[in-house]
């Protein structure tokens, strides 16, 4: 697995590669941007990770350009130090598929960047069943079960249970689960959404004590993990 | 203050102006031929319906047409422009109505040119009082605006081109530079967050991640505490800046029952540590509150955060919310010291602390600061109360977004009761 690090602040670089070097990556490292829109297209990349602040240009900016100049591209994961909303919903509309903020720890960042990997090679094989734990799904006849008991799930409930299960770890922009679930609906119904995630919550008890967590990112992403 | 009192000024001077006018109209009634004709043509009135009016005296009349003169005061000041002119009109019709039945019936002649043309000009009058008053304060207030600006160093803009235009033109011109220059501050200010957030929080984040290059002993964990407090000052203040800039346009919608569940969520495990009994009672369907998420969230954590750090351990930490038609309100018990009754009423201000732990344990001091002023834009707020010894209550109100009719979401919900049987929705 080869990724890309986009990263000017040198002490940061130096410890972000010890870490996925240690996860047995292969990390090129570039310092700015023109630099790396050079060399990208040379090599085949499984991930980009990019810094917001660059000598030469703004991490977005990069974003923008390599969504031109290529159209099979990576996940992307922005690295940075600004936590801002505006920020955020900036990246994520730009394209990136998640976020972390300066200084992460080790595990969040790896987290993050095995989720990532983990989704594009899990995202063509749709399986019977899936099982999470005491949670079972099985895809055939669309029963939920938890801990042997059978939860009724409305069909969209159920699409939405199976998505965030399959992506597991991955933040799920709200757009994007829009169009997935419900193949479009119109931003007047932003509520809906919101509901039928509240539904999950509740009816599939994805709380902490049950080993999982289901975040809300300012009302744009969504992100289920497991505790 | 100085605004009542210049209403009280423009009302006694229009008064001043008004019984003044009366008066000279009333007194020097009888050389003037405009009266002469009127009173002619009232006599020639009163002929036709058989009988002389008298005229009444002097003073009598005067007194009554200062009286007429001034009555219009007890309105103008209350009605908007248009209201008072409509008024002032009907009033002075009623008054020649009322001169003309004198004559015609009761045969009593009141020379009225005293009380009508007063009448006539007490609109302008005082409108004219009011907008020079208003000016004055206007003026007063920019001057004072301008010289704070002055004192923080905005440059003025010369005297000499503003003095060749028209005072109204050098008005605006100036109304126009001192709102660029608030402009301006608001920028900079906002610019100083942004060097605040990334420049000085990035090299503290590198000296973290650094610091785990080293073997641990005591002064890698104190320096590691050094650190870490440095970074959540400068987190800190970022917030608080961010919870007073808060704009108000932006809030969207959100549902306030995930959000809460969201924090406790966030809290979960610093609460396994300590084994404390996290008791939480949401309600189960979502509660809409309009505000910002991101601060929302962060204000609710804090309180939660704040609350598990003065729980002794295995003790227990409610979390309860309920909500009536118009608003939410969330209760966080917990059952550590409590707060000195003379130190409740300041740990919402900010850089403050509460007494008796390690200065290098604390925060920023700015957590519940930043807390109270996010509720308050959003229209909420937050209280405290406590007994010393058992534990401290914090209580959080917010209004309850109100749907206008017919929305289309409001619809989308009503049609989820019956779609949870069709399994369709």
């Amino acid at each position: 697995m080869k990724i890309a690090l986009l990263e000017d602040d040198l002490a940061f670089a130096e410890t972000v590669i010890e870490w996925l070097e240690e996860a047995h990556f292969e990390v090129d490292h570039f310092e700015t941007g023109l630099d790396f829109l050079r060399q990208f297209p040379n090599v085949q990349y499984d991930l980009f990770i990019f810094d917001w602040a660059l000598p030469d240009m703004e991490g977005p900016d990069v974003m923008v350009s390599v969504k031109l100049r290529s159209n099979k591209l990576p996940p992307i994961i922005f690295f940075t130090g600004r936590s801002e909303e505006d920020d955020i919903v900036r990246v994520m509309e730009a394209g990136a598929d998640d976020y972390v903020v300066k200084p992460a720890s080790r595990a969040l960042l790896m987290a993050r960047v095995n989720a990532l990997l983990r989704r594009v090679a899990s995202q063509s094989q749709v399986e019977a069943c899936y099982e999470y734990g005491a949670l079972k799904l099985d895809t055939k006849s669309r029963v939920a079960t938890l801990a042997g008991e059978e939860v009724k799930l409305t069909d969209k409930e159920f699409d939405l249970a199976l998505y965030f299960f399959k992506n597991e770890g991955v933040l799920l922009s709200r757009t994007h689960l829009m169009n997935v679930v419900w193949g479009a609906i119109s931003e007047l119904e932003t509520r809906k959404v919101d509901v039928h995630i509240s539904h999950l919550r509740s009816k599939l008890k994805l709380v902490p004590e049950n080993g999982w967590k289901l975040t809300s990112i300012y009302q744009q992403g969504y992100r289920l993990e497991r505790n | 203050m100085f605004v009542i009192g210049m209403r009280l000024n423009d009302k006694i001077y229009t008064a001043a102006v008004l019984v003044f006018l009366s008066l000279l109209l009333s007194l020097a009634t009888e050389p003037l031929c405009l009266d002469r004709l009127f009173y002619e043509g009232v006599q020639l009135l009163s002929h036709t319906a058989g009988g002389v009016a008298r005229t009444t005296s002097l003073p009598v009349a005067a007194i009554l047409c200062v009286f007429l003169a001034v009555l219009p005061l007890l309105w103008l000041p209350k009605l908007t422009p248009i209201q008072s002119l409509a008024a002032n009109l009907l009033y002075l019709i009623s008054v020649t109505g009322i001169l003309l039945v004198g004559v015609l019936v009761f045969r009593v002649w009141i020379p009225p040119l005293g009380a009508l043309l007063p009448i006539l000009l007490a609109y302008p009058m005082w409108r004219w009082r009011r907008l020079d008053s208003a000016q004055l304060f206007l003026d007063r207030e920019l001057q004072n605006l301008r010289d704070e600006l002055a004192a923080l160093g905005m440059e003025q803009e010369e005297e000499n081109a503003a003095a060749n235009e028209d005072p109204l033109q050098s008005r605006i011109s100036r109304v126009q530079l001192t709102a660029k220059h608030l402009r301006d501050l608001h920028q900079s200010r906002s610019d100083t967050l942004t060097f605040i957030s990334h420049d000085i929080r990035a090299p503290l984040g590198a000296a973290m991640l650094l610091l785990d290059k080293f073997e641990h002993n005591k002064y890698t964990e104190r320096m590691g505490k050094m650190i870490t407090r440095a970074y959540a000052m400068a987190e800190g203040f970022l917030q608080a800046s961010r919870a007073e800039m808060i704009n108000v346009n932006k809030f969207q919608e959100l549902d306030i029952v995930s959000l809460i569940q969201q924090a406790v969520d966030d809290v979960y495990e610093l609460s396994l540590i300590k084994q404390l009994k996290l008791s939480t009672r949401l309600p189960e369907d979502p509660l809409w509150v309009r505000g910002d998420f991101g601060l929302l969230l962060r204000a609710i954590s804090n309180v939660l955060l704040n609350a598990v750090k003065y729980s002794p351990e295995q003790s227990e930490l409610k979390v309860l919310l309920a909500s009536d038609e118009n608003s939410v309100e969330l209760k966080v018990i917990d059952q550590g010291p409590g707060i000195p009754a003379k130190k409740i009423t300041k740990i919402f201000k900010r850089f403050s602390r509460a007494d008796g732990e390690h200065q290098a344990q604390e925060g920023s001091g700015l957590g519940l600061y930043f807390v109270s002023v996010t509720l308050r834009k959003h229209r909420g707020r937050i209280t405290a109360s406590s007994v010393e010894g058992h534990g401290a209550t914090f209580v959080i109100t917010l209004p309850l977004e109100r749907r206008k009719a017919n929305s289309p979401v409001e619809n989308e919900r009503r049609a989820l009761i019956p779609a949870m049987f069709s399994d369709s929705i």
